[in-house]
This record gives C-alpha cells, sequence and structure tokens, in this order.
C-alpha cells in the first residue's frame, strides 16, 4: 500500500510539471465598472480572469475599493478604466496596491465633450462617453488591441469575437438613428435623474436636461430644481425618465407637479443584474431605445 | 406687489417648496420641543446618537423592500429604540454612564448600517438616506411626519408634567420602577419618532440639527419650561421658512440651508439673548461692579 502511496507521487512529482507549462495562468484583468467588464468579457470569453470592480446598479462616481478589490488590482496584468474623470478613486487604489501592470485609459481614444464643471468655472470631460455607440466602437478597438498584445496565444479568439460584436454595435446604432430621425422636433428633449445622457444626445440629435448636475454626489439645489419644471412647462417635455441607480423621489416629486409621466427607467453608468433589463452594454442601450419608443408613440 | 413675488409666490409657484414648507413646521411642531426636554437632561447629543442608530434599521428595510417609506421607517423606529433601550440598561446594570454606552451602541449600528447598504451594491442610496431630500417629500412620507408631529404633540400634552420631572430629577420616579420605565421609554419612543420623521424629511444628518438646535437657542429668550418650547417652534419655523427661501434664491440645497438659518439665530442668541446671553451677563457684571 504505501509502495503504491510513493510510486502515484513519484508520478504527480514527474509529470505535474508537464501540466502546468501547458496550461500558462490566463491573462489577469480587471475592468472598472460593469459596462467595460462587458465589453471585456465579450471579447475575451473565458480566455481571460476577469474582475469588475463596480459592480451592476452601483454608481463609479461613489464606489469604495474593498481590500479584495485591492488585491485583484495588485495581481492584475490589465487594468482597463474609462478615464474622462469618471473613476476619481483610481489612481488611489492603483498606487495603494502597488499595480505593476498595465492600464489602459479606453477614454483617451475618443473625442470628449466638454460640459461646465458645476463646483468650478471651468470646462471638465463628460465621462458618460459609451453612451454614444460610435465611441463604444473606439473602446471595442482599443480593447482588442491591448489583449491580442498581451496575449499572443488568443489573438484570433479576440479579433473574431470583436469583429462579430463590431457588426451587432454597427447595426444598433443604425436603429437607433432611424428612431430619432422619425421623431418631430418638438418631441426631442427629455429629463432625467443625473445628467449621463449628453453623448447618447448629440450623437442621435436628442436633449436630456436634468436637475442634479453632472455628477451623482452632490443633493440637488432648490432654484435648479424650480428652472427644471419651469422648462418642463415651457418646452411642453413629453417625458421624465428614471435612472436604476439614483434615487427616484426627487423626479417622483417633478413628475407630480409637471404632471409629465415618468416614462421608465433608462441605464446610464451601469448594467443591470442578470435577471433584469439590461444585463449588457447591448441590451442596456437596446432598453434604452425601446423605453424611449415605448414612450414617444 | 414686489413683496409678494419674493416673500411668497415661490411657495404657490411650486408644489416641492410648498411641500417642503409644511414638512419643516410639522418637523418644527414635533421634534422641537422633544429637543428642549433633551437639552433639559443634557442629552442633546442623544439625539445625534439616536439618529445614526437609526440608519441600520432604515437600512435593513430598504434591502428587504427598496425605496419603501413604511419599511425604512418601521426599521429605523425598531432599530433607534433597540439602541436607547439597550444603551439604557447598560448604563443602569453597569458602572459605564449613559452617554458613553450611548456611544457604543451608536458607532456599532451605523458601522453596520453602511455594511448593510454596501450588500445591496452601490452606496449612492446611503448618501441619499444620510443627507435626505427635503425637496422631494410625497404624499405618505408628509403624512408621516405630520402624524409623527400629532402623535408626539399629544404625548407631550399627556406626558408633559412626568417627562419634565424626570429632565430635572432623574432620581424623582427612583422608587417606582414601572412608573419610571414607563415615562423613560414613552419619552425615548417619542424622540426615535421624530428622528425617524426627521430622517425621511432631511436625513440623518439634519434632521438633529432641527431638533436640538431651536431649543439650544430659544433657552436665551425664555425663563419657563414651555415658555422655552414655544419659542423654539417659532424660531424652527421661521429658520425653516427663512432656509428655503435662501435656498431658493441663491440655488443652495434647502436641508443644509434650514439647519444654518437655526444656527444663526443660535450664535446671535448667544450673543445678545437676554437669559444669560454674552451680551446680559457683560451688562449685569458692570451694573454689579
Amino acid at each position: 500500500m504505501i509502495f503504491f502511496l510513493r510510486l502515484s507521487a513519484l508520478w504527480l512529482l514527474i509529470f505535474m510539471p508537464a501540466y502546468a507549462v501547458d496550461t500558462k495562468p490566463a491573462l489577469k484583468v480587471v475592468a472598472t465598472f460593469s459596462i467595460l467588464g462587458d465589453l471585456v468579457s465579450v471579447i475575451a470569453g473565458d480566455k481571460v480572469e476577469l474582475r469588475i470592480l463596480v459592480g451592476p446598479n452601483s454608481d463609479g462616481h461613489l464606489y469604495q475599493p474593498t481590500p479584495a478589490d485591492a488585491r485583484a488590482v495588485a495581481q492584475a496584468d490589465l487594468l482597463i478604466a474609462n478615464g474622462l474623470g469618471f473613476e476619481t478613486w483610481l489612481s488611489a487604489l492603483t498606487e495603494a496596491a502597488q499595480f505593476k501592470g498595465k492600464q489602459q485609459i479606453v477614454g483617451d481614444n475618443i473625442v470628449p465633450m466638454m460640459m461646465v464643471a458645476h463646483h468650478s468655472t471651468g470646462k471638465i470631460p463628460d465621462p458618460h462617453a459609451w453612451q454614444d455607440i460610435q465611441n463604444v466602437i473606439l473602446y471595442v478597438q482599443a480593447i482588442t488591441t491591448e489583449l491580442s498584445q498581451l496575449d499572443g496565444r488568443h489573438r484570433d479568439f479576440y479579433t473574431q469575437n470583436a469583429s462579430r460584436y463590431l457588426n451587432k454595435l454597427r447595426e444598433l446604432d443604425k436603429a437607433i438613428h432611424q428612431f430619432s430621425r422619425s421623431l418631430p422636433p418638438e418631441k426631442r428633449k427629455f429629463v432625467t435623474s443625473h445628467d449621463a445622457f449628453g453623448y447618447f444626445g448629440k450623437a442621435y440629435g436628442l436633449q436630456f436636461i436634468a436637475p442634479q448636475g453632472m455628477s451623482t454626489d452632490s443633493e440637488a439645489k432648490t432654484r435648479d430644481v424650480a428652472q427644471l419644471i419651469q422648462q418642463i412647462r415651457a418646452d411642453n417635455i413629453p417625458a421624465l425618465f428614471m435612472e436604476n441607480m439614483l434615487d427616484p423621489r426627487l423626479l417622483e416629486q417633478i413628475s407630480r407637479e409637471t404632471g409629465v409621466q415618468i416614462g421608465g427607467t433608462l441605464y446610464s453608468d451601469a448594467l443591470s443584474e442578470k435577471n433584469e433589463a439590461a444585463p449588457d452594454y447591448l441590451s442596456m442601450m437596446q432598453h434604452n431605445l425601446l423605453t424611449l419608443q415605448k414612450m414617444l408613440q | 406687489m414686489v413683496m409678494h413675488d419674493f416673500w411668497i409666490a415661490p411657495f404657490f409657484d411650486f408644489d416641492f417648496m410648498a411641500r417642503a414648507l409644511v414638512g419643516a413646521f410639522c418637523l418644527a411642531l414635533g421634534a422641537t420641543p422633544v429637543g428642549v426636554l433633551l437639552m433639559f437632561r443634557r442629552l442633546s447629543l442623544t439625539g445625534d446618537a439616536i439618529a445614526h442608530a437609526i440608519l441600520p434599521g432604515a437600512a435593513i428595510g430598504y434591502v428587504i423592500a427598496g425605496m419603501s417609506l413604511f419599511a425604512m421607517a418601521f426599521g429605523g423606529f425598531i432599530a433607534g429604540v433597540l439602541v436607547a433601550l439597550l444603551s439604557g440598561y447598560v448604563s443602569r446594570a453597569t458602572q459605564l454612564r449613559e452617554d458613553a454606552s450611548l456611544a457604543a451602541f451608536y458607532l456599532i449600528s451605523l458601522a453596520l448600517g453602511v455594511i448593510i447598504v454596501s450588500l445591496r451594491g452601490g452606496n449612492v442610496d446611503l448618501l441619499h438616506l444620510l443627507f435626505g431630500s427635503i425637496l422631494a417629500l410625497d404624499n405618505p412620507t408628509l403624512g408621516l411626519i405630520a402624524g409623527v408631529a400629532v402623535i408626539s404633540l399629544c404625548c407631550l400634552a399627556f406626558f408633559y408634567r412626568a417627562w419634565v420631572l424626570e429632565a430635572f430629577d432623574p432620581f424623582y420616579f427612583q422608587s417606582k420602577p414601572v412608573w419610571r420605565a414607563c415615562v423613560h421609554s414613552s419619552f425615548l419612543i417619542i424622540c426615535v419618532l421624530n428622528l425617524v420623521s426627521g430622517f425621511h424629511a432631511l436625513g440623518t444628518l439634519m434632521a438633529v440639527g432641527i431638533m436640538v438646535l431651536p431649543g439650544v437657542s430659544a433657552r436665551f429668550w425664555a425663563r419657563t419650561i414651555p415658555g422655552t418650547m414655544l419659542i423654539a417652534i417659532i424660531i424652527a419655523a421661521f429658520s425653516s421658512y427663512l432656509g428655503l427661501l435662501v435656498a431658493f434664491y441663491a440655488n443652495l440645497p434647502a436641508g443644509p440651508c434650514i439647519i444654518l438659518v437655526i444656527g444663526l439665530v443660535y450664535v446671535m442668541s448667544v450673543c445678545i439673548g437676554f437669559q444669560g446671553g454674552l451680551l446680559s451677563s457683560s451688562v449685569k457684571h458692570n451694573l454689579s461692579s
């Protein structure tokens, strides 16, 4: 019996290293929030070990890293962030975790929209670039290039997945353009609970206004709410929309006061849980399109 | 006409301003007399502690039922009463004083609340819970605030004598434990109820402000307890109105504006209040010397 055990131990000693060499560890990728995480998992599937820091229905503006997050960042080969001022907490996290891998800021690949900062007089970039599908196409291309460079063995796999996905993105982009072109000009203004749809509006010729300013970290200001109500009355704005990760109470009050219905939930900064309407980027944009269509037709 | 436009029109033009004003008035009626009694019991900071203790209860309610007013108010109420009673028990059964044991319980409670909220994913809602939204009072919330104001005024009328006696002489009911428990817990329950309603209007941080600040300001103007309560209510109501106007014209968040205006009244009272304010005591000092 003991002999048998020793023999099998010997076998293990001889052959384990061979197995280990064969299964070189997968690339460790950290994506800062759910939408980027979805793009990575579409491109790379199970070929990388993916961790997402800010999960579904959570607000990336206000995230606080957990120790497990810091550990994941410390061990990561590639860290994918949006940039454009979205992850204000990121530099502190990479420094604290002594991140030594490669950092990719996908937002550097697009032309940012500038908007007025609410604490200062200067202009800062609007981070919500993924609301324009053309930007996401650039994101996907950049991520694919990066993954292929770091992990050449799966280059073909990544490129094939990406090109299939890019076709779907272009189709959806067309569908949203068709919808927005069909709207009469007076029906192109909407109210949402925070200013996250600047890119969406610009890309598809719609206008979104919001009571809370650009970020979600401030309490709404009194005069802003009053002005928004006046504007809704004056412009006959057809619909208000909620967002998945925000306190709905203020928007409900505005709806009561103006008599304009709340048309449903739009997803802006975070995907939903798997069993809800927008578990991935494509279905998020489809859901937003359907919600707008339902309200206006 | 211009006067009317400036001072009154915002409340007629905008429903949310009118609701905020009604909510704040109700809070002034219900919470400030409780704050006055807290001050006389030397427990002004207790309000602060209990307000933080409400958070995990509200958070559990939120995790179970989402943004449901009833679930959050009920959870908050249970948590607040539990912390108040537990810390009272610890202070009576051990040598730890009430403020110390309360501090211990509310800190535990607050940490628990933050963790429970973060389990749900996303911490934006926590911030909204902490800061409240007086600009978004819907009918159920207004109903809750008004209901709490009515209950606490009725209880004040009914228990007035007992509460005041206990505030000034904690040992008065020493020989009658049942009485003592009854008086003490009724006061705590009313205190927690008001904090829960303030929590929905102004958030955890500001709810204590409208409860405690008017009382400590009124102390500089009134000689009697009913007088102090009356002046405190007037200060709270007036400051709410003024604070909302300031918030409206200066484009600032409304809750903190209200509390800041009460804070200004407090500073003024400390300086020129004729019941022991700085000015009056220096005048007395000069007269006597």
